[in-house]
């Protein structure tokens, strides 16, 4: 009788070891569902959404420019940014807002990302902190699940003109 | 009865084989100590850590310039402190909110904060604590501040 539920107690625990460190690599590699908030990303990710982020391309290199990433913050690894890619390491970057007469731009140093905001009024980025190194970058969001009216691959960025020239 | 035992014995034996999946993650932790950029220490056990403000530890992390690779350096300063620098381009750095400032022990030949600047908590790695190979070096890594590198000013808490 207690060998049986002494038998039963260990049956459990070996299966709650054994998928918590399966759900763990799935979440630390190939990625999972995120909550974003805050209204940086708008109008591409609004305030409570529901998206699906991947860990592969980070491993791999594949961040490309016109990603969305999830980063930890700079100036706090608790939290958590998610921003889209303007610049990669080597890429000539336009620090002023473009409808400014004396532009100013600068270099993104190598292992650097620079990340912006769709949101460029209402957005903390790299304009603020600089270039993040790519270390910090987490994970790559491409498939909005939540609200359904706006289910699907995420779309471009609505600032076209943002991105650099080599 | 019988059958239970059956079911009892396969799932143990299922479970013997389910390690696998542990141990290789407790084997990427070891194997990654094998590279590290510069003339720092050698190969340390690691083990996650948190930095309490006020303790000296070497850590391994990632190198800011270069993603791919793993650097080990000795925190020199936290968050707010102000440093002196040995061949940084501003004399005095504060540490920003959220960075560290690292050195590597070996001074002037050690690519560190000097070159690259503060590195962010986040790109944090793991504690070194041990030195285990090779065995003639076996030491628990001590977290010592060298005197002449304290901070010019502390931030008070």
């Amino acid at each position: 009788m207690l060998r049986g539920v002494l038998g039963k107690t260990f049956r459990l625990v070996g299966y709650t070891i054994q998928y918590g460190c399966i759900a763990h690599c799935a979440f630390e590699y190939v990625g999972g569902v995120v909550m974003c908030s805050g209204p940086s990303m708008e109008p591409t990710i609004q305030n409570s959404d529901i998206v699906f982020a991947e860990n592969l391309s980070r491993h791999f290199y594949g961040i490309q420019r016109g990603d969305i990433v999830i980063a930890k913050s700079p100036s706090d690894p608790k939290s958590n940014i998610c921003k889209r890619v303007i610049g990669l390491e080597g890429d000539k970057i336009l620090t002023t807002s473009p409808s400014d007469f004396f532009k100013s731009h600068s270099y993104v140093p190598m292992g650097h990302v620079w990340l912006e905001g769709d949101n460029l009024q209402n957005s903390t980025d790299s304009r603020c902190y600089g270039p993040i190194p790519y270390g910090l970058i987490r994970g790559r969001i491409f498939f909005k699940i939540w609200p359904l009216s706006d289910f699907g691959f995420l779309r471009a960025s609505p600032n076209g003109h943002r991105f650099s020239d080599d | 009865m019988l059958g239970e035992d059956i079911e009892a014995r396969r799932h143990f034996l299922n479970l013997r084989c389910q390690p696998r999946r542990v141990s290789l993650r407790l084997k990427k932790c070891i194997s990654e100590v094998k590279d590290k950029a510069g003339s720092a220490q050698c190969h340390p056990l690691e083990q996650r850590a948190g930095i309490p403000s006020g303790e000296w530890r070497q850590l391994r992390e990632r190198s800011p310039k270069n993603p791919e690779q793993k650097i080990i350096k000795r925190v020199i300063a936290l968050e707010g402190d102000i440093v002196r620098t040995i061949g940084h381009k501003n004399r005095y750095v504060k540490v920003p909110r959220g960075h560290i400032w690292v050195e590597g022990d070996h001074h002037g030949h050690s690519f560190d904060s000097n070159s690259f600047g503060p590195v962010s908590l986040g790109l944090l790695h793991a504690h070194a604590t041990h030195i285990l190979w090779p065995p003639g070096r076996w030491q628990k890594l001590e977290s010592v501040l060298p005197p002449e590198r304290l901070p010019v000013q502390r931030e008070e808490e």
